[in-house]
């Protein structure tokens, strides 16, 4: 190729085109477009609300915990009052520190978690959606074989016999619940594999896995997105579960912990509804915003979906 | 030197540098997974016994409808499918296809132009990053100055001008002909000798597609690169190509240079799409010519359990008994023409 | 089915085909989508009239609003896209069995053509003077003249066709639809008849879509259009799929059964050299409007509108000498931002000041009584006194020629 002499206006030119801190500016373009997406519907605005919440709860919610949620007091199974805003539970904790002190590890184990699965998934799909051939026969016997094993069972199997405490429950979640994930990414990238821009790539001589992780996962975001808050949402109501079941910590708290001691003083049953029922309603309250969230994503991505489009209107303003 | 009149001339005859990429003799077999270990295992038949040779300067059509090999042909030459048989020689030297630095080595000289302007770019990437991963995998560029400056060079020559604009523009943004101006630039990046444009206008606008054609012809001319042009249409052969080959069902049947290809077609198929082919100037008063020979019946064959012999023989209306039974060898018929027909001979050369 | 006949029709005999009386009117017909951004206005002020045994051609490229036209003459049209204008009128066969009983449909859909009417338009208004107008019927209405009077042939026959369905149980589906007074013998008769009219075997009625090859796949749709013998048959790209020998034997095909059974055709394609060996009269179409309606032998001897022109100079001929092409500079518009004026101008090498200002109209080329229409400044008096001539376009489409080698 005859390179050409650098003029001045090239020189121009080039000193016009984007520099790395317009990278900056053009990673805050990017977050400008998340923001307007998230508000442009509202189930994800409202999800999202929600979501937002409970982790600001966690980052900061400890700084307002009156009493320490393991202090105990003399004060038995209070009524909420101005004192115990949640009232106390059997030996007199405060319902009300204990919840926020638990948004911290359930939020936070919760995604931290989520993320993993996410990740692992990735990994095993892409890999095995790419490739194909024996690694992928082997990857697709793993994912196979993870999925037909139940999770909730065998979690509770794992978690009994493993030592207590939030990061094995964390991996034995991990464990049971990446295949899913995996499968669905394999399928998209094996679509992907046959498109003709990776054909293009490859021909430019391009790197295998420059290809994967530059060309095709960022067309696959999307999905990774959706699955990382399905697999949240299932995270989140596993780790209560596996709590509720005292299988989990219980010296950690956490709102399913919340639970299992209230189980244990026998609350459920009882009129102690101060005790059982806001860690049930911030559990349901994060799982149904997770999943507004995912709804809401269903519907950027389809147009179709979209219930802003009214023909109705549409005629009107036609006429 | 560049010659830019109307008028086309023809050198066959007198050119006679040494071809840069040839292929010889290759064949390629898809096999078929079949469910049942016992059966026959079968395959689909998509190219065989395929020879053809580029050269600098020159432009090489090869025609064919769907299911003819010609995309199989440009995707063996671009190494993206290794020949179950034959050679691909580069330079006169057997190209090594086998590992993924040897690939890279030979697509440094040969590049491909893929058909659907839409689909060939990556949506979430935009024409800098386009641009920029062939100039650094082949080390054309070394610095981010000199990969803008590169970049906004290769826009330049494919007119994308002005090309500060189309710098960070995604393809979403683009028209399909200024797409596919940004797939001949990734292609032109890699600075290579070979082209290998498989339907590079099929997918455009009919309006635009003779510049996009003028370009690389263009570039033909300034760079010396040999082209090869797949297309199911004859006309445009003709318009862009020097050389023609046809191809019928994974065979070549018929090649020489365009124009005699085209006004004096030998095979019988070439004859059928040279009539089939849309062509106003039949309404002309004065056009005398009708076709010559009665278009032949039936469709193109299964690929899969393929006639034997010359695969054109259920719709040729010359069809002969030995054309069953097997493939006709190359006839020269002289000024380069040749073709694979058992009615020109077997392989021996022009008694008259 | 023998294809070793003659291409169809004496090239003569085809120009005269305009004979027939009026079947089909389209008056500046408009539709949009109305989208939240803004209305895309796909198709604008168009008119045409089709009579019986006649074959338009529309030719256009993307963004010309051909296959919305389509669309909408069938009501084929969802939201956001809205017919926000004009009328259709069909005019139903009034001698024959007129299979559409004037009767059944209501007398608010039935318009009296007003004396004088179109007058600009070179055609006659129907004998009785009854019509019907397509966009004012009711869904019920429209069924009847549906398929009965008026058949559509799509792009993708494999998008047409049910996939779990076999081919005669989708004709047997039209039939029992349309005509239930047919019994299931005679609907199979039917059906048989309509795969020999279109060249497939009798056996194939029992097969899927998946075991026929492309071009049977588009026969089998065309049997399927044919089955109630229509009056008007659309086709929109009905062979762009298909390889060019398919394309022919598919094309030979339908001028045949045009000869036979006298139905009209809107033959919509982005291919001109194709339309030009086929239509009678052709329409090209850009950026939602028509530029030029004319015969073929008019648009093929001299294209008036510098757009024919161009897109007539896109097509490299088989034969001939071979000189350098040029296409035409640009891409077509994007139509939510249309450029002020004739929309080409942009593109134009023969624009004048007022094609930015002013937007032209559909109007008669007086010259040598052809009747030529064209909708551009160039020919009409006011804005240019000398309209160009033939060798005046080849001229500046050559110097375009010339300055894209150069560059």
């Amino acid at each position: 190729m005859k390179t050409q002499e650098i003029t001045g206006s090239m020189v121009d030119a080039i000193n016009r085109v984007p520099t790395p801190d317009q990278f900056y500016i053009h990673v805050l373009h990017i977050l400008l477009n998340v923001w307007r997406a998230m508000t442009s519907s509202r189930k994800v605005a409202v999800g999202s609300a929600i979501v937002g919440i409970f982790i600001l709860v966690g980052i900061f919610g400890p700084l307002f915990m009156r009493y320490d949620p393991e202090a105990t007091s003399n004060l038995f199974i209070a009524h909420p009052s101005a004192e115990h805003w949640l009232g106390t539970t059997v030996v007199g904790q405060d319902i009300f520190s204990q919840l926020i002190n638990g948004t911290r590890t359930s939020v936070f184990w919760g995604l931290g978690t989520g993320l993993l699965v996410t990740l692992l998934s990735m990994l095993v799909g892409l890999v095995g959606g790419y490739f194909g051939g024996w690694i992928d026969d082997i990857l697709t016997l793993l994912t196979n074989v993870s999925l037909v094993l139940p999770a909730l069972p065998l979690a509770i199997v794992l978690a009994a016999y493993l030592p207590r405490g939030p990061l094995t429950i964390s991996l034995v979640i991990i464990f049971t619940n990446w295949a899913w994930q995996a499968r669905v990414l394999r399928a998209q990238t094996l679509s992907m594999r046959s498109r003709e821009f990776v054909t293009a790539a490859r021909s430019s001589g391009e790197h295998t896995w420059r290809i994967i992780f530059f060309e095709i996962f960022p067309n696959e975001i999307g999905i990774v997105v959706a699955g990382f808050v399905s697999t949240t949402i299932y995270v989140v109501l596993t780790w209560a579960a596996l709590e509720y079941l005292g299988l989990g910590d219980n010296t950690t708290p956490s709102w399913g912990s919340i639970l299992y001691w209230a189980q244990q003083a026998g609350a459920l049953g009882g009129e102690l509804w101060w005790w059982f029922i806001p860690p049930g309603a911030c559990i349901a309250l994060l799982g149904a915003g997770l999943s507004l969230i995912n709804f809401g994503i269903d519907e950027i991505a389809d147009p179709r979906l979209r219930q802003d489009s009214n023909p109705k209107k549409l005629r009107k303003a036609a006429a | 030197m560049n010659d830019l009149n109307l008028v086309i001339e023809d050198n066959y005859a007198q050119d006679a540098t040494a071809p840069i990429l040839e292929a010889r003799h290759l064949r390629k077999l898809f096999p078929l997974h079949s469910m049942n270990p016992l059966g026959q295992k079968s395959a689909v038949h998509a190219v065989e016994d395929t020879s053809l040779a580029l050269r600098p300067g020159r432009a090489t059509a090869l025609v064919g409808e769907s299911g003819s090999g010609k995309t199989t042909v440009a995707r063996l030459l671009a190494g993206l499918y290794t020949p179950t048989s034959g050679a691909i020689l580069f330079r006169g030297e057997p190209a090594r296809l086998s590992n993924s630095a040897s690939l890279r080595a030979y697509r440094r000289h040969v590049q491909l132009i893929l058909q659907d302007p839409f689909s060939s770019l990556n949506p979430v990437h935009d024409v800098r990053y386009h641009l920029s991963r062939p100039l650094r995998i082949y080390g054309h560029a070394r610095s981010k100055l000199q990969e803008t400056e590169q970049i906004l060079s290769l826009l330049n020559r494919v007119n994308l001008s002005p090309a500060e604009q189309f710098i960070s523009k995604f393809p979403h943004q683009l028209s399909g002909g200024q797409r596919q101006r940004v797939s001949i630039a990734r292609a032109l990046a890699v600075q290579p000798e070979v082209l290998l444009a498989d339907e590079p206008v099929s997918m455009l606008d009919v309006s635009i597609r003779l510049d996009v054609l003028n370009l690389l012809l263009r570039l033909k001319d300034e760079e010396r690169l040999a082209l090869l042009f797949i297309t199911h249409d004859i006309a445009s052969a003709r318009y862009f190509a020097e050389d023609t080959l046809v191809m019928y069902a994974g065979q070549m049947v018929e090649g020489g240079s365009s124009d005699e290809v085209i006004q004096q077609p030998m095979h019988p198929y070439t004859r059928l799409l040279i009539s089939a082919a849309p062509d106003p100037a039949r309404l002309s008063p004065d056009n005398n010519s009708k076709a010559a020979t009665p278009p032949a019946r039936g469709e193109i064959p299964s690929l899969i359990h393929p006639p034997t012999g010359c695969r054109f023989h259920p719709r040729c209306p010359h069809a002969m008994d030995i054309c069953r039974q097997r493939f006709p060898k190359r006839t020269e018929l002289g000024n380069g023409r040749w073709t694979n027909c058992f009615l020109y001979g077997d392989g021996e050369s022009p008694s008259s | 089915m023998a294809t070793n006949e003659p291409f169809p029709g004496d090239r003569e005999g085809r120009l005269y085909h305009t004979t027939g009386s009026l079947l089909l009117e389209v008056n500046n017909l408009k539709v949009d989508y109305l989208a939240a951004n803004g209305t895309v206005h796909a198709v604008t002020d168009v008119s045409f009239s089709l009579r019986r045994g006649e074959i338009l051609g529309l030719a256009g490229e993307s963004g010309s609003g051909k296959s919305t036209l389509a669309y909408a003459i069938t009501r084929l049209l969802r939201p956001p896209a809205m017919i926000t204008g004009g009328a259709i009128r069909y005019y139903p066969r009034e001698n024959g069995e007129a299979l559409v009983s004037m009767d059944t449909i209501e007398k608010d859909a039935i318009t009296e053509d007003a004396p004088g009417a179109d007058a600009i338009n070179r055609v006659p208004t129907a004998i009785d003077g009854r019509s019907i107008d397509l966009l004012r019927l009711s869904p019920a209405k429209l069924r009847k003249i549906r398929w009965n009077e008026l058949a559509i042939v799509f792009q993708s026959a494999m998008n047409a066709l049910n996939p779990v369905m076999s081919i005669g149980a989708q004709i047997n589906d039209v039939l029992r639809a349309h005509r239930p007074s047919m019994g299931p013998d005679s609907r199979k008769q039917r059906a048989i008849e309509l795969l020999q009219l279109v060249g497939i075997a009798p056996d194939r009625l029992r097969s899927y879509p998946h075991e026929l090859s492309g071009g049977m796949r588009q026969r089998a749709i065309i049997a399927i259009a044919l089955a109630l013998s229509p009056e008007i048959l659309i086709l929109d790209e009905p062979t762009t799929a298909l390889d060019v020998v398919v394309q022919r034997e598919i094309l030979t095909e339908i001028m045949r059964l045009r000869e036979k059974l006298n139905f009209a055709v809107i033959f919509i394609t982005h291919d001109l050299s194709l339309l030009l060996e086929l239509a009678d009269n052709v329409a090209i179409m850009y950026a939602g409007r028509i530029v030029e309606q004319t015969s073929t032998r008019d648009m093929y001897l001299h294209p008036r509108h510098p757009y024919s022109y161009g897109l007539l100079n896109s097509f490299p001929a088989l034969r001939g000498p071979l000189r350098r092409m040029s296409g035409i500079p640009g891409s077509p518009p994007d139509l939510r931002s249309a450029p002020p004026g004739c929309a080409f101008h942009p593109r134009c090498p023969l624009a004048i000041s007022a094609c930015r200002e002013a937007l032209p109209i559909l109007q008669p080329v007086q010259s040598e009584d052809t009747a030529q229409m064209v909708a551009c400044h160039l020919y009409n008096p006011i804005y240019n006194a000398e309209p160009p001539t033939q060798s005046d376009l080849a001229k500046k489409y050559e110097m375009l020629a010339e300055r894209s080698a150069i560059r």
